[in-house]
C-alpha cells in the first residue's frame, strides 16, 4: 500500500528535520522540502490516472470538454499555489508566500473569466 | 426528447464530477473562489437548452474559448509594450552614450581639449525625428592639453627661482586669462565643427568651462 511509504517518508523527513534543526535551521527546512516535494511528485503521478480516466468518461457521456478542463485546471492552479505558499510559510517567509497565494487567486479569476463573460452574454440574450 | 436527456445527464453527470473534484480542494481560502466559479459553471450548463433557443444554436465552448484567446492576446500585447518600452530606454540610453564618448574623443584628440562632462537632449519621441540631437552642452575641464604643456614648463621655470610663491600666483593669473581669451576664440571652431558634423543649429551648442578652485 502506498499510504505506508508516504506517511513513513513524511515520519522519517519529520523526524530528520526536527534532528537537524537544533543544529542548523536552514537544513531542517530543505529537508522539509525535498520531503514535500517527493510526496507531492508521488501522489501527482496517481492522480494523472485518476484524471484521465474522468476525462475518457466525459467524453462518452458526452458533456462539453470546457467544462471539465476548466475545473480541473482551477483545482491544479489552487493546489500547486497552495503547495509553494506552505513551503515559504515553512521557511518563514510569509510575504512571499502571501504573494504566490495572491497570484493564485488571480490566475483562478482569469480561467473565470471566459465562464462569466458567456454566462453574462447567455442572460443578456435571454432578456427581451 | 433526446436534447432533454442529453440536458439531464450533462448537469448530472456535472454535479457528480463537481463533488469528485471537491475531495481534492486545499483547505485554504481558494475554496470560495473555487466555489463561485463552480456556481457559475452549473448557471451556464443549467441554462445551456435557452442559448439554442436564442442564438440559434451558438457552441458555448467556441465562446469560452474565444474569450479566453482574446484575453490571452491582450496579456502577450501588454507584455510587449512593457519590453517595447524598456527596450526604447536602453536604446536611448546607449545610443546617448556612444555619442558622447564619439565627441569626447573628437574634443579631446583632434582638438586637444579636456572634456569634463558632455549633456546630451535628443528627440525620445519614437516619430521621424527619432534621435535628432536637440542641445549640446558641453563642458570643458580648465586644463586644456596645451595649457598643461605650459604648466609644466612653468612648474620648471619654478623650482629656478626664489620667489615662489608670488611667480606662482602669478603665472596662474596669466593662465586663467589666457585660457579664456583662447576659449572665446576657439568656442566658434568647436561650434562650428560640431554644428557640421552633428547638424546641429550652432545656438543649441553650449560650451562652458569648469573652473578649477585651487
Amino acid at each position: 500500500m502506498e499510504i505506508y511509504q508516504i506517511v513513513a517518508l513524511g515520519i522519517v523527513a519529520t523526524v530528520l528535520a526536527v534532528t537537524v534543526k537544533n543544529q542548523k535551521q536552514e537544513m531542517g527546512m530543505f529537508v522539509s522540502l525535498v520531503a514535500g516535494l517527493v510526496i507531492f511528485i508521488f501522489i501527482v503521478t496517481k492522480l494523472q490516472s485518476v484524471i484521465e480516466i474522468l476525462h475518457q468518461m466525459a467524453n462518452k457521456i458526452n458533456i462539453d470538454d470546457i467544462y471539465l478542463s476548466t475545473i480541473l485546471k482551477i483545482v491544479g492552479i489552487a493546489y500547486i499555489a497552495e503547495f509553494g505558499a506552505q513551503i515559504c510559510k515553512d521557511a518563514g517567509e510569509g510575504v512571499i508566500a502571501s504573494k504566490i497565494e495572491f497570484a493564485g487567486k488571480v490566475l483562478i479569476m482569469v480561467m473565470a473569466v471566459p465562464i462569466l463573460v458567456s454566462l453574462m452574454d447567455l442572460i443578456i440574450n435571454m432578456v427581451p | 426528447m433526446e436534447t432533454i436527456r442529453e440536458w439531464i445527464v450533462t448537469i448530472l453527470s456535472m454535479i457528480i464530477f463537481i463533488t469528485f473534484v471537491e475531495f481534492l480542494l486545499p483547505n485554504n481560502n481558494h475554496k470560495r473562489y473555487i466555489n463561485v466559479i463552480i456556481g457559475l459553471m452549473i448557471m451556464l450548463v443549467v441554462l445551456r437548452p435557452l442559448m439554442g433557443l436564442v442564438n440559434g444554436g451558438v457552441n458555448l465552448g467556441d465562446n469560452i474559448l474565444q474569450t479566453s484567446n482574446q484575453m490571452e492576446v491582450m496579456t502577450m500585447q501588454n507584455r510587449m509594450q512593457t519590453f517595447e518600452v524598456a527596450n526604447q530606454e536602453t536604446v536611448i540610453h546607449i545610443y546617448k552614450e556612444n555619442v558622447k564618448s564619439q565627441m569626447k574623443n573628437r574634443l579631446e584628440k583632434q582638438l586637444g581639449y579636456q572634456v569634463y562632462d558632455i549633456e546630451l537632449a535628443i528627440e525620445e519621441n519614437n516619430n521621424d525625428e527619432f534621435g535628432i540631437i536637440k542641445e549640446i552642452n558641453i563642458i570643458l575641464a580648465e586644463g586644456t592639453k596645451e595649457t598643461e604643456a605650459r604648466d609644466d614648463k612653468r612648474i620648471k621655470d619654478v623650482q629656478v627661482s626664489v620667489n615662489v610663491n608670488v611667480s606662482l600666483s602669478e603665472k596662474n593669473y596669466n593662465n586663467v586669462k589666457a585660457d579664456s581669451i583662447l576659449l572665446d576664440s576657439e568656442e566658434e571652431i568647436i561650434k562650428n565643427d560640431f554644428s557640421t558634423l552633428y547638424q546641429v543649429s550652432k545656438e543649441k551648442i553650449n560650451i562652458s568651462v569648469l573652473k578649477n578652485s585651487n
